[in-house]
């Protein structure tokens, strides 16, 4: 099987949102997805990677995200590049699901549950509006979770009043007033509903111990980015202020991010998110590392509803992921727009994808919108990175007579896969 | 698809090896292999681990590997019992392989290549200079000894004086004088030395230029380790007795091991040793597997080497490739001319030859699905009466989903009647059967 094509499609009405299909030979169609700066990210698939991938196997997941990987980390690694390379991951893998007829967690060793717990990060889309009823009504919005059977929710209540000072001044009446849907929950509800909350990295250290201290009594189930992630060392200060566990969130870029935070024990919880870090190759490269800590993941999704899909492969056969990120405002109102069928959330859990690969396609009529940006490439092309016409080796006769003077040098140089 | 029954077949010469085939309903066998006091790990498959997978679904590989591992790390993992798991891992691998119709390094992600260097263990203290001769001529790139293995046994390796020391490194000498530096050479200590005589081996033979040093000490402690590294230039390459990530871990966090040589059918399969192989690669350290031990591991090995770009050479022991594996299995591992080819075949790649079950010397057993128990046996532990209805039916889903099918309501109730005791509050006045079989409360 070969790759025949590389397509992306995005809509005006999400402007940060892209999906990516890969074509086959066989007619197998990979989906993938990612999320922000679409353009930028639409550009490096089809002008960076996507030469790489026409005309070679699918299959081969593990090279075609080392080739990607070395050829945009010449430059420094990350950005809209990885968030490329994730979404052609999750393609691929959706791929090689489908031609072996196996969901991808089957591939990937295997279920370890057949359903995975989530909370819901309260949004507003439509006629859903958690996330603003949480500051007028915060009992009944907690109430209409625990109805539906999910048991936590993440909120940001302080990324508000942060914004006069840009986080660098932190007034007691100020917090009060930011907590006090939270303190409400606790008064009327107890601990019947678990809280995360996410400040989305807007406050300085000192005042990022403040608001964990003074949040300790109110039990939330997470601090996550109350200050950037810049440094592990922070967190580590952070994290030793608090016995609420600190999570280490979404924008930490691949295993080697991770591995600072996780060593450091500068978080408790891991939170990568897939259509950011890498995909579904690295996302289980950053669990696994965790494992060895015994440390857990909470997979982050704010994002698209592939993400979803391919967090589920990830949760079903991961034992150290904790709980699922879920918006429901994004979900209700409008993933489903583009993806059919739709996952599955029963009573406050995400089910197992029963399809074979991802287990959701993109709907036909996405690419009929009157908003809609296509772009597809099929032009192949060597990767420079493993060209015989890289600047640093020798002009080509003289390669041949390296090559050919021995054994070892000959059988090496064919054992090389890059074609 | 479910798994019928658990075989292991042994044999009196090699009497360490054991194969472990686990036979689904469809028909397909799983084969998986280890190798060191194999009468024990037969007992750890059959009376151990065979209930946790006799009769559910062989797919569930994760699921199955950490349920055995938990069962086993209640009283401490390692041992006999990892080498088990080690060995049903492989297998429920080679099923999966094969169900999909592609080798195991498909599954793990694909290839990043299509052959990896071997090296060749073990050379006469003299004649070095020969054999690394006739290797070159069938294409190997490096070969490994340990002559300092049997002269620390004097000392208990506590000393070595600087004759003797001087001595041992006359195999390495003659390989460098027959072939110059056209060879690679590592050298093994099988954890030996004291740190202060290791530190000395290494500082010794950095002048003939050593591929690695290997094992020259215990591997029990991770700054001693930490000490042999900063003394040389050699890179330290550790270990086939690391069991796990976890153990691992460590020495690769703290900088001891340059490179890892984990023993994939001892310390937990193909799912651990990938994990290894990962864990790794987060600190650009590359991964050299270990064999010495049995044929299928080197199939398994190759899945590893094919999938893992961080996989820098595999080992092989000649006289056992040409000597007794092909008595065993069928293909044998594609080595030809220092490389490792990646298997073709669906699954691992190999099976037992059919001669083998009629050895006379060939020793069989069965579990099958008598032994199958309802569910995974959880900690009989109290806090029943606590859970609310909602947590009841989450671990009814749980129970149920680990074991496919069963329990039925019946022994779901059985169950709930292994939780009488309230943990917070010591309300034990419903006895706690699970306290009859020795369990604290």
């Amino acid at each position: 099987m070969i790759i025949s094509k590389i397509e992306t499609i995005r809509v005006g009405q999400f402007p940060d949102l892209i999906f990516v299909q890969i074509h086959t030979d066989t007619g197998l169609i990979g989906l993938g997805e990612t999320w922000y700066a679409a353009s930028t990210v639409e550009t490096a698939i089809h002008d960076h990677f996507g030469p790489l991938l026409i005309g070679r196997d699918p299959a081969e997941i593990e090279r075609h995200w080392q080739t990607m990987f070395r050829l945009s980390d010449h430059a420094g690694y990350g950005g809209a590049e990885l968030r490329a390379i994730s979404a052609i991951d999750v393609a691929l893998w959706d791929i090689k699901g489908q031609a072996l007829q196996m969901p991808i967690f089957e591939i990937l060793g295997g279920g370890t549950r057949h359903r995975i717990k989530v909370y819901n990060t309260l949004g507003v889309y439509g006629d859903i509006t958690d996330g603003y009823d949480v500051w007028t009504d915060p009992v009944g919005v907690a109430k209409r979770l625990l109805d539906e059977g999910i048991s936590g929710m993440k909120m940001s209540p302080t990324d508000f009043i942060a914004r006069e000072s840009d986080g660098q001044i932190l007034f007691k009446d100020d917090l009060d007033w930011a907590l006090r849907p939270l303190r409400e929950i606790r008064d009327k509800l107890g601990m019947e509903i678990d809280v995360a909350n996410d400040a989305h990295g807007k406050w300085n250290l000192p005042n990022a111990i403040k608001i964990v201290r003074e949040m300790e009594p109110l039990r939330p189930m997470w601090h996550e980015e109350l200050i950037s992630p810049l440094n592990e060392q922070a967190h580590v200060r952070l994290q030793a202020a608090t016995s609420t566990p600190i999570a280490a969130a979404e924008r930490l870029m691949t295993r080697y991010q991770h591995r600072r935070f996780i060593e450091s024990a500068a978080a408790r919880i891991s939170m990568p998110d897939l259509t950011w870090t890498g995909g579904i190759s690295e996302v289980k490269k950053i669990a696994i590392l965790a494992s060895a800590h015994q440390m857990p993941i909470a997979p982050h999704d704010c994002v698209g509803p592939v993400n979803m899909f391919a967090c589920a492969h990830i949760a079903m056969t991961t034992p150290n992921v904790m709980i699922m990120e879920y918006n429901r405002a994004m979900h209700l109102g409008w993933y489903r727009d583009f993806i059919e069928p739709d996952f599955v959330i029963d009573g406050g859990y995400l089910m197992a994808p029963t399809e074979p690969g991802l287990g959701t396609r993109l709907k036909s009529a996405v690419k009929e919108r009157k908003d809609v940006i296509v772009r597809t490439s099929n032009e192949k092309a060597e990767p420079w990175l493993m060209s015989s016409k890289r600047y640093t080796y020798p002009p080509p006769e003289l390669q041949e007579e390296f090559i050919n003077s021995n054994d070892r040098r000959k059988t090496g140089s064919e054992a090389v896969y890059y074609d | 698809m479910k798994i019928k029954h658990i075989e292991t077949v042994r044999v009196s010469d090699p009497a360490d090896v054991i194969w472990v085939r686990v036979h689904t309903d469809t028909g397909l066998i799983g084969l998986g292999e280890t190798w060191y006091a194999s009468k024990t790990v037969e007992s750890a498959v059959h009376d151990h681990f065979a209930p946790l997978i006799v009769g559910r679904d062989p797919f569930a590989i994760e699921r199955h590997w950490v349920n055995m591992f938990r069962l086993s790390d209640h009283a401490g993992y390692g041992g006999a019992e990892l080498r088990a798991i080690s060995a049903i891992d492989m297998a429920l691998w080679d099923i999966k392989g094969q169900a999909a119709g592609v080798p195991v390094y498909e599954l793990l992600g694909g290839a990043v290549r299509k052959k990896i260097r071997v090296y060749a263990t073990g050379a006469p203290f003299e004649g070095a200079g020969e054999l690394a001769k006739e290797l070159i001529d069938d294409g190997m790139i490096a070969m490994k000894m340990g002559p300092t293995i049997p002269v620390a046994t004097p000392s208990e390796g506590q000393y070595l004086s600087p004759k003797e020391l001087d001595r041992v490194l006359q195999p390495f000498r003659d390989v460098r004088e027959a072939v110059g530096d056209g060879i690679k050479i590592a050298n093994d200590g099988h954890g030996k030395w004291a740190l202060p005589v290791a530190i000395q081996i290494a500082k010794a033979m950095e002048p003939l230029d050593i591929m690695w040093q290997e094992d020259l000490m215990p591997l029990l402690n991770p700054q001693a380790l930490r000490q042999l590294q900063d003394s040389t230039s050699t890179p330290i390459c550790i270990s086939e007795r690391l069991l796990t990530r976890w153990q691992l871990r460590e020495f690769i966090e703290n900088g001891s091991a340059q490179i890892v040589m984990p023993d994939l059918i001892w310390t937990g399969g193909i799912s651990e040793t990938h994990r290894i192989a990962v864990m790794a690669s987060a600190h650009q350290v590359p991964v050299a597997p270990h064999d010495a031990t049995g044929p299928v591991n080197i199939f398994a090995c190759a899945h590893i080497c094919m999938n893992s770009p961080n996989a820098m050479i595999m080992e092989h022991v000649r006289p056992y490739l040409y000597g007794w594996y092909g008595d065993f299995v069928d293909p044998l591992p594609p080595i030809e001319h220092g490389w490792l080819a990646a298997p073709q075949n669906p699954g691992i790649g190999t099976q037992l030859r059919p001669e083998v079950f009629n050895r006379p010397d060939v020793e069989l057993r069965v579990s099958d699905e008598s032994i199958m128990v309802p569910g995974m046996g959880d900690e009989g532990w109290g806090g029943g009466k606590n859970f609310s209805d909602e947590m009841w039916s989450d671990m009814e889903q749980m129970l149920n989903f680990r074991a496919q099918g069963s329990p039925s309501p019946d022994q779901m109730k059985l169950i709930k009647e292994d939780f009488p005791v309230d943990l917070y509050t010591g309300d034990d006045s419903k006895p706690n059967p699970k306290n009859d079989e020795g369990d604290e409360q």
